[in-house]
């Protein structure tokens, strides 16, 4: 009963946000337009925090699961990005790197 | 019967990697035991030794993908619980992740560019740090290539959540909510997985910062990139 109504809501949550993204043809996908969606009705409590609890933290708990199948499409691209190896390879570390640490920096700073 | 095309096994498969994954880094806490990263490992291995197309497994896995969509909706119950924490430093939140994305943004283009990249991979570049679904609409927009996009996005990804935590730790940034803001605004949903294991407070900022940085980038990237 519990895992059924969390489904309910929160499908009907991904489908507003998708009806929502494609009607304002706004390059922001139904599903993070529905997370928010759903943060403000939680807030406003239009929706209650017991309700979606049980299958929300079940999903949660294996989020990172649904990330391997499209990984393993880079296999697609491996060759082509061999081809420039290193020079990705020290791209994408040091922007990634430069860009988690000014995130972190700018925020401590305006904590001070 | 071709098994690499059935979803049962493969999803199977994957479900299996993945939980020896999280078995693994249960046992031994090491950051780079990512169950992500086993998984793909040991599923790329299986891929090979069978002499398998990566097209017929990405087909086969289709219906376990789809249930990431909903799983982005579920973020909103750990926003909610930490509501009033993330409210109190709203505005350097916004702040900080927009000025981290940026960063991320301007300099990976024109590094790229410095080092003589094609166009397709610079414009992979610019969107590797928004979530998946926003990347591919940017892709559009710039006249990118959807594949390579992709991967741009899961290796940033991969690669943020393997050693960002313990980078930032190395560095000093020792604070639950920079570092889940940094890890989310860096490597967007794959991030957040790796913060759900830390603390609600990082997996909070993390899911936020995912968000905003990947609505930040929306809205400016179609115009900044044709100015870089």
């Amino acid at each position: 009963m519990d895992i059924l109504r969390g489904l309910f809501l929160i499908f009907l949550f991904w489908a507003l946000g998708e009806t929502t993204s494609q009607l304002a043809r706004l390059p922001i996908p139904g599903a993070v337009i529905g997370m928010l969606a759903l943060w403000v009705a939680l807030q406003l409590k239009w929706v209650s925090y017991a309700s979606v609890q049980t299958t929300a933290k079940g999903f949660l708990g294996i989020m990172g699961v649904f990330f391997v199948p499209p990984s393993l499409g880079i296999l697609l691209h491996a060759e082509r990005m061999l081809q420039y190896g290193w020079k990705l390879a020290l791209l994408v570390v040091f922007t990634s790197a430069l860009s988690g640490l000014t995130t972190a920096l700018v925020f401590k700073l305006l904590n001070r | 019967m071709n098994p690499f095309r059935e979803p049962a096994l493969m999803i199977g498969l994957t479900l299996g990697a993945y939980l020896w994954g999280q078995q693994l880094f249960l046992q031994y806490r090491k950051s780079w035991l990512n169950p992500v990263l086993v998984a793909i490992i040991l599923i790329a291995l299986v891929l090979q030794i069978g002499r398998a197309k990566v097209e017929d497994y990405l087909e086969a896995t289709r219906s376990l993908v789809f249930l990431l969509s909903p799983t982005v909706i579920c973020l909103a119950l750990i926003l909610y619980e930490q509501t009033s924490a993330l409210k109190k430093k709203a505005l350097s939140i916004v702040v900080a992740v927009c000025v981290g994305g940026l960063v991320n943004v301007v300099v990976g283009v024109y590094l790229s560019r410095w080092l003589e990249l094609p166009e397709p991979f610079v414009q992979a570049m610019s969107t590797k740090a928004v979530t998946t679904p926003i990347a591919l609409e940017l892709s559009k927009a710039l006249g990118g290539e959807a594949s390579l996009t992709v991967a741009f996005v899961l290796l940033s990804g991969i690669m943020g959540a393997v050693w960002g935590l313990p980078f930032l730790r190395r560095i000093g940034v020792k604070d639950e909510m920079a570092r889940g803001l940094a890890i989310g605004t860096v490597s967007h949903g794959i991030g957040t997985a790796r913060a759900q294991q830390e603390s609600d407070l990082m997996a909070a900022a993390a899911a936020l910062a995912m968000a905003l940085n990947g609505l930040f980038t929306a809205f400016y990237l179609p115009y900044l990139y044709f100015w870089l």
